[in-house]
Formats: structure tokens, C-alpha cells, sequence
């Protein structure tokens, strides 16, 4: 009942595939070592610094520097906004649209002031 | 029988480290052929079985570092082996495919390959195509029967099934084959 029955030609052309593709030696094994562990990559912090607390601090520091300064130009150049001279202010002498600069418009006004004096 | 009472026996009572690594070592020898013909059957990539062989057999040692106590380290391997090949389909490296190294950039390789090589490399081919086409069911006794030439009973214990069904399951498998052989003319392998 074990017994195959036989096709020469197909049974001869199967054989030859599938031991061609078969390897002839298979690799050997590599196994770890007994009892080794695998360590996980880390950062490349030394332990040292990394226990004291060095590295932690160091960032943290730079951080904080970097936000202070942020905050700190903001409000600086804000605040140099906020005291900047006013701009001259230009006053309309008339209904179509003309300014004028005050000083001028101050000559112009005294001498009219004066000339109304009794 | 007598190899199937050694494997379900081998981890009932823990041998020293380094009688164990020789245990597995011999375990390896025992089952390498078979765990591979199974990879082999399900994607026709000889290369890639070869990979999946290796990978079932780190697992089992791995679990034997953790201690896990596999009666049937034969069968844990064939059913490990048979469920990486499946996850092969849904890796990317599958569904991209990836191209003949000697055709890789265009380049080809300097070695001029001989006539009587290259027939056959083009008959194992369509060999190759025309098994692939068959179910993996098939595949898998085809490739126990004609590369490990394991009988029938061989076959059925490790598929899993009765000796009848393999013999007319590789008997129609055969036949189609062969059929499909004759209308694609080819007669022989080189």
C-alpha cells in the first residue's frame, strides 16, 4: 500500500527538480550562546554622565535658556514698539485731503492770530 | 518511531547547556530537509525555504532557552515553518517581489553561463511555473515524495492525513502534471 506507483518519465523529470533545488548542505545552525542576552542598542550617552544626572540637566538647561530668550525678545522688541516716537502727526488743513506738518501749521496760524488783535 | 520517541523524549528532563546545544545540533541534522521541503512547497523559492528552515530552528531554540517544554519538537517545527511561509504572503518583500540578482541595475554577470545550463535552468522554470499553479496541498507531496522520496506513510504522518489520500492526491497531481507537461513539449530535463 506504501508503494508509489510509477510514471518514468514524470517520476524522473520530479526527482531531478526537486533534488537540483534542494540544498546539498544545509548551513549549520548558529546558535547564541548559552545563557547570553541580548542587549538592546542605547543611546550613545555614557552611563556615567547619565546616572548623575548630567545630561538630564544639561538639556533641560538649554531648553529653558532657549524659551527665556524667545520670551525675552518678544517682550523686548514689543516693548521698544511700544515706546517708539509717535509719528509726526500731519494735520489736514482742508477738505481735500492735504495734511499738514503742525509746525507750519503753527507759523501759519500765529501770524493770523496776531493780525486779529485790536 | 523510534526518531518520533527520541524527539518527544528529548526535553522531558533537561540535559546540561552543552548537551543540550548537541541535542539541537542533532535535531537540526534530523529535521532540516523536512522543515525546508515544507517552506519549499508552499512558495517554490528554495532560498527563502532555506531562510525559513533556519528561522523555525532558532524559535525552537529559543523556547528551549525559555525553558518551554515542546514534546514534539518535529511537529512544533513543521507547523513553525508552515506559519512563517504563510507570513511570507503578507510581507512587503512578497508583494513588491524583488528581481534575479544577475539582472539587478541592468547589470549582468561577466560568467557566460553554458547552453546545457541555461535549458535547464529554463525547464526547471517551467517546471517551477507549472507546479506553482498546482495546490499548495499537492505541492507539499510532490516535494516530500521527490526530494526527501519519503513514501506515503512518511507523507501522511507528517501532513497528517491518511496514506490513501496521499496516493490519490499525488497520483492526480502526477497526471496533471503530466499533462501539462506534454502541451507545453517538454519531454526532459537536461
Amino acid at each position: 500500500m506504501n508503494t508509489i506507483e510509477q510514471n518514468p518519465d514524470v517520476d524522473k523529470m520530479l526527482s531531478t527538480f526537486f533534488k537540483a533545488e534542494m540544498p546539498v548542505v544545509f548551513p549549520s545552525l548558529k546558535l547564541p550562546s548559552m545563557g547570553a542576552r541580548i542587549d538592546m542598542p542605547m543611546p550613545a550617552v555614557s552611563r556615567s554622565a547619565h546616572r548623575d544626572g548630567q545630561t538630564i540637566s544639561k538639556s533641560r538647561l538649554s531648553l529653558a535658556v532657549s524659551v527665556a530668550l524667545l520670551i525675552g525678545g518678544c517682550w523686548y522688541l514689543s516693548d521698544q514698539m511700544g515706546n517708539a516716537p509717535e509719528r509726526s502727526k500731519a494735520t489736514k488743513v482742508s477738505g481735500d485731503g492735504a495734511t499738514m506738518p503742525p509746525k507750519i501749521r503753527k507759523a501759519i496760524e500765529e501770524p493770523k492770530k496776531a493780525s486779529n488783535m485790536p | 518511531m523510534r526518531k518520533r520517541d527520541e524527539d518527544r523524549t528529548m526535553n522531558s528532563d533537561p540535559p546540561p547547556a552543552g548537551a543540550r546545544q548537541s541535542d539541537f545540533e542533532a535535531l537540526y541534522q534530523r529535521h532540516n530537509r523536512e522543515v525546508w521541503a515544507l517552506a519549499y512547497a508552499r512558495w517554490m523559492d528554495a532560498d527563502m525555504a532555506l531562510d525559513i528552515a533556519q528561522e523555525a530552528f532558532m524559535r525552537l531554540w529559543k523556547q528551549w532557552e525559555a525553558g518551554e517544554d515542546i514534546q514534539n519538537p518535529r511537529a512544533w517545527l513543521l507547523r513553525v515553518a508552515r506559519n512563517l511561509a504563510e507570513d511570507y504572503a503578507k510581507s512587503a518583500f512578497r508583494r513588491n517581489g524583488t528581481t534575479p540578482p544577475q539582472l539587478m541595475n541592468g547589470v549582468h554577470s561577466k560568467e557566460l553561463q553554458p547552453l546545457e545550463l541555461l535549458e535547464r535552468q529554463e525547464a526547471f522554470a517551467q517546471m517551477r511555473a507549472i507546479l506553482e499553479e498546482l495546490p499548495v496541498g499537492d505541492r507539499d507531496i510532490l516535494t516530500l515524495r521527490y526530494a526527501l522520496d519519503y513514501d506515503a506513510q512518511q507523507i501522511a504522518e507528517i501532513l497528517g492525513i491518511n496514506a490513501t489520500a496521499v496516493h490519490m492526491r499525488l497520483s492526480r497531481a502526477r497526471q496533471r502534471l503530466a499533462d501539462r507537461l506534454t502541451a507545453q513539449g517538454m519531454k526532459t530535463i537536461p
